[in-house]
């Protein structure tokens, strides 16, 4: 097979990888860990923001529909008996990560099938009104999981997102829609990463080649100006309790100030939420925070699951831990810890290579570069403690007095609660109260 | 060592599956075991692609081992293994073990309602002075110090786990580390942790309609057998735990004959010797004569006898259905496992495609294997209904389905594809070290070798229509099911 890549041979810690140096399009990575063949497209697509409520279906429905060439049953039946695995899933922000993995005789056919469906899948009718049955009952079973509607709701007020998806909407969309929003999309950038060696680069990159296009820019999110609180009724004892703040998204130069600021607070068990909140006062099992970000929005974030006696504790010391680290009032050893760990941490890179280059790639298509990783220790390793406090400080968005969003999502009002924490502050923020209905809207 | 047969994939697959049973059989041929002092395995397995190794450390114990009113008590005591021990977690052990002995007494106390206001007092300040005293989560931090990921525990029925992920050059502390938490467990913090398991339970089953709904499902499904309690335990014996028994228990059960370790990755000789001299510091056997004795109970005898559906709602609109089974070395669970597949895979299954895809009666099915795997247990079948269908309607169509088409589904050629979809699973638990670490331990704890394994495959793959057939008429039977329905 004629090979358009230039291909450098470099070791790689005892085993191989070949690297695309010329067109940069293809990673052929020899992970020694893996026993299936792989190959995964990552890419950076535009997405019309008007659009973005059918993804779901569209992820659900693109690998199950068929293609020009072959029916949906035939790709079952293939995909069968190579017991082969497709995911394929693109998110809101515009990434796309699409694969398989499969019995290495199968890989050719699979490739041939995954190739038709990114130009041309079916969307056959019945599949896609069979989908959205599924998925409609799927968004009614977020009734039962408090904290999924909590983060909906966050989204929701946090950038004045009306998008959210919910049967009314789901069950309007029809096979035109997805194939128009399918030919709506192109890639801006892409790479693709395999185990397998001998596969036809030229077909492969043709394909995809053809759905290139430019940017279509994207409106900016609104700006929260005013706290909103948020007491979603729902059958539950226990409160899901979410506090969140807008943030920078995972381009900002901020980013390693952010990440930092994420894994003092949060990322392990001796991080600040998790120490106080669960292991010192036994609040809650699940105690989360930290700064949640794609490529479009970034949250700072805490979230817990309490009994509902426990509520103003909870918003006490969540908020007295955000104002800690922005004040620098926190044992700065736990910053000493979080480089330390890091270092260490990079001798995974080469337990998981194929996995490493995946992650490595979907974020170099969106401009960060191959070595942010290094870049972040450099960021860690450079700055004395004082100069790092102050970086975090300064990245911090979330208090009782700049605006946030708070959703509380359980039975009982927790208005006179909630009253007694903010005290006077209480009365400059909006106050709603909320639900789901069974069709799973928010209505407020 | 045992050879694996490769010769009996190539036979059975022509040369299709060969690269990826050759890394199988690559894989079992590096595999040591050492078998310490103490009676503790140790499983061996060197790959030096990556400076790193996946550690696992498994104790025979879980729920089905509980005495009545002490139900969660293994659970408890995995969290419990976080909090630390005489050296670390605490500035001054003495002073923390007087002032323990004393918090444990008046917090039973305070429990029972026979406190006076002066005890309360004291109460108070010790707990003040104990919080002076603790380190909190510093057992956790010196793990994560090492360099680790994927840091956690779980407990089941039949196993509780220590695991994680770390470089290569943290092997001997990893080792060291881990020891001392099985050894010399201080189980400060008890009263706060309890809350957080109360939680724990409020998140998993109280405010879960599902939850809820398994909770009951289990508990009817036997009669007798401890397998009918959840893993996280009652609120009522929850409450009434105490440090005293929980060191009891963990006496019974915390030692070398009852406990399996297991490596993989980059581990040195020297390093090796070391570790087996941190493991071989657990005692040999139990401290304290163990309570229940499960292997006593008659088994299969305690499950549900007779078919039963019953109609009960938990805030949701699904079906369980549970079918009797037992558990390998019986050829049965093998045969099992390959019907379930066929029967009820969330893609390729005939009730997927059943109803599912074309009468979109559920929104899916999935299927596991419950409570353990120690004793016979029951397939579970889970099916979410869809808001506008009957669920006792699509239980009936289930049944239609099963007894009109199950037998004409059990086809040579699907058995054969059926069997390659399971073998890609085995392929891709070998992908991931802290899978199979977890996967060999328990072979080791439940038939003492590590290549069981590669008997269970073998085994599987040798399994023809004819036997498959048999297991689906006595297994996938309305006679030998148990029904759950919620209606809403």
């Amino acid at each position: 097979m004629k090979r358009i890549l230039t291909i450098v041979l470099i070791a790689f810690f005892g085993c191989f990888s070949f690297r695309a140096l010329k067109h940069k399009d293809v990673y052929i990575v020899h992970d020694p860990a893996l026993l299936m063949k792989r190959l995964v497209l990552v890419g950076k697509v535009n997405v019309p923001s008007e659009l973005a409520p059918i993804i779901p279906l569209y992820n659900a429905v693109i690998t199950e529909s068929g293609t020009a060439s072959y029916t949906a049953d035939q790709v079952k039946n293939t995909l069968k008996k190579y017991a082969a695995k497709f995911d394929f899933s693109l998110s809101e922000d515009g990434r796309l990560a699409a694969g398989f993995s499969c019995f290495s005789h199968g890989f050719s056919e699979v490739t041939r099938i995954f190739l038709e469906i990114i130009k041309s899948s079916n969307f056959d009718s019945d599949t896609v009104e069979m989908k959205k049955k599924i998925l409609c009952e799927n968004l009614r079973r977020n009734l039962e999981k408090p904290f999924n509607m909590a983060l909906i709701a966050v989204k929701h007020f946090l950038f004045s997102d009306d998008r959210i998806l919910n049967c009314d909407t789901l069950l309007k969309f029809d096979r035109q829609d997805l194939i128009k929003f399918h030919n709506s999309l192109h890639f801006l950038d892409f790479r693709i990463i395999t185990n397998f060696e001998n596969f036809d680069e030229n077909t492969l990159l043709t394909h995809i080649k053809k759905k290139y296009g430019n940017q279509i820019g994207d409106s900016a999110k609104p700006t929260l100006n005013q706290s909103v609180v948020i007491w979603i009724w729902g059958p539950f004892d226990q409160y899901s309790t979410v506090l969140a703040a807008q943030s920078e998204n995972l381009l900002s130069p901020k980013r390693y100030a952010l990440r930092l600021f994420s894994s003092i607070i949060s990322e392990d068990f001796d991080s600040l939420v998790f120490k106080k909140i669960r292991s010192e006062l036994g609040l809650a099992y699940v105690a989360d925070a930290g700064w949640l970000a794609d490529f479009k929005t970034g949250t700072i974030y805490l979230a817990v699951q309490h009994s509902a006696d426990k509520l103003e504790e909870v918003l006490r010391i969540g908020f007295e831990i955000f104002h800690d680290v922005k004040s620098g009032a926190f044992d700065y050893s736990l910053l000493g810890n979080v480089i330390k760990r890091e270092k260490r941490k990079l001798s995974f890179e080469k337990e998981r290579l194929f996995a490493f280059y995946v992650e490595r790639s979907l974020k170099e298509v969106f401009g960060l570069p191959w070595n942010d990783q290094d870049l972040f220790l450099q960021f860690l390793a450079n700055q004395d403690h004082k100069t790092l406090v102050k970086k975090i400080g300064d990245v911090i968005s979330l208090s009782r007095t700049s605006p946030f969003v708070l959703v509380v999502i359980g039975k009982e009002d927790p208005y006179p609660t909630l009253l007694k924490t903010f005290g006077p502050l209480f009365s400059q923020y909006r106050f709603v109260k909320a639900r789901f209905d069974e069709n799973f809207r928010l209505l407020y | 060592m045992r050879i694996f047969k490769l010769l009996l994939f190539a036979f059975l697959f022509g040369q299709s599956y060969h690269e990826e049973t050759k890394f199988i059989e690559e894989f079992f041929k590096k595999i040591e075991i050492h078998t310490l002092r103490n009676g503790l395995r140790l499983v061996l397995v060197n790959q030096t692609h990556s400076p790193t190794f996946a550690g696992v450390i498994s104790v025979k114990v879980g729920s089905v081992d509980e005495s009545d009113g002490k139900k969660g008590i293994s659970h408890f005591l995995e969290h419990m293994a976080f909090k630390g021990t005489s050296e670390i977690g605490t500035t001054d052990f003495e002073t923390e073990k007087k002032l323990l002995d004393r918090l444990w007494k008046l917090e039973s106390k305070l429990m029972r309602l026979d406190i006076s206001d002066n005890e309360r007092q004291e109460l108070k300040e010790i707990r003040r002075k104990l919080r002076e005293l603790w380190r909190t989560e510093e057992f956790q931090a010196k793990l994560a110090d090492l360099g680790g990921i994927d840091i956690n525990a779980t407990t089941s029925a039949d196993f509780t786990k220590y695991f994680g992920r770390f470089p290569s050059e943290a092997l001997v502390e990893w080792a060291e580390l881990e020891v001392k938490r099985l050894t010399d467990l201080v189980p400060r913090q008890f009263f706060e942790e309890r809350r957080v398991i109360l939680e724990e339970r409020a998140m998993r089953i109280e405010n879960n309609p599902l939850g809820k709904m398994l909770e009951f499902f289990t508990f009817i499904s036997y009669e007798k057998h401890p397998y009918r309690y959840p893993v996280i335990g009652y609120r009522k014996d929850l409450e009434s735990l105490t440090p005293r028994d929980l060191l009891d228990f963990h006496s019974q059960f915390y030692f070398g004959k009852n406990m399996a370790v297991v490596l993989i990755g980059d581990i040195s000789k020297k390093d090796l010797l070391r570790v087996i001299s941190h493991f071989e510091k657990i005692p040999s056997n139990p401290r304290v004569p163990q309570v229940i004795q499960t292997s006593n109970i008659p088994q299969i005898e305690t499950r549900f006898k007779n078919h039963r559906e019953i109609v009960k709602n938990f805030g949701t609109k699904a079906i369980l259905v549970g079918f009797k089974k037992n558990v390998y070395p019986e050829i049965e669970d093998l045969c099992a496992s390959l019907i379930a597949r066929l029967l009820f895979d969330d893609k390729y299954g005939l009730v997927y495609k059943n109803l599912v895809q074309t009468r979109q009666l559920i929104a899916s099915v999935t299927y596991s294997e419950l409570p353990g795997v120690r004793y016979p247990n029951v397939i579970l079948v889970y099916m979410p209904v869809l808001k506008d269908q009957s669920v006792q309607g699509v239980t009936k169509e289930f049944w239609h389905l099963i007894e009109n088409e199950l037998y004409s589904a059990v086809t040579p050629e699907n058995i054969e594809l059926f069997k390659g979809l399971i073998l890609a699973d085995v392929a891709r638990i070998f992908e991931n070290r802290l899978e199979l670490a977890e996967w060999l331990s328990e072979s080791v704890l439940l038939y003492n070798s590590p290549f069981e394994i590669q008997k269970i495959i073998e085994k599987f793959l040798k399994l023809d229509a004819g036997e498959l057939n048999a297991c689906a008429r006595s297994i996938f039977r309305k006679e030998n099911s148990l029904v759950l329905i919620s209606e809403k």
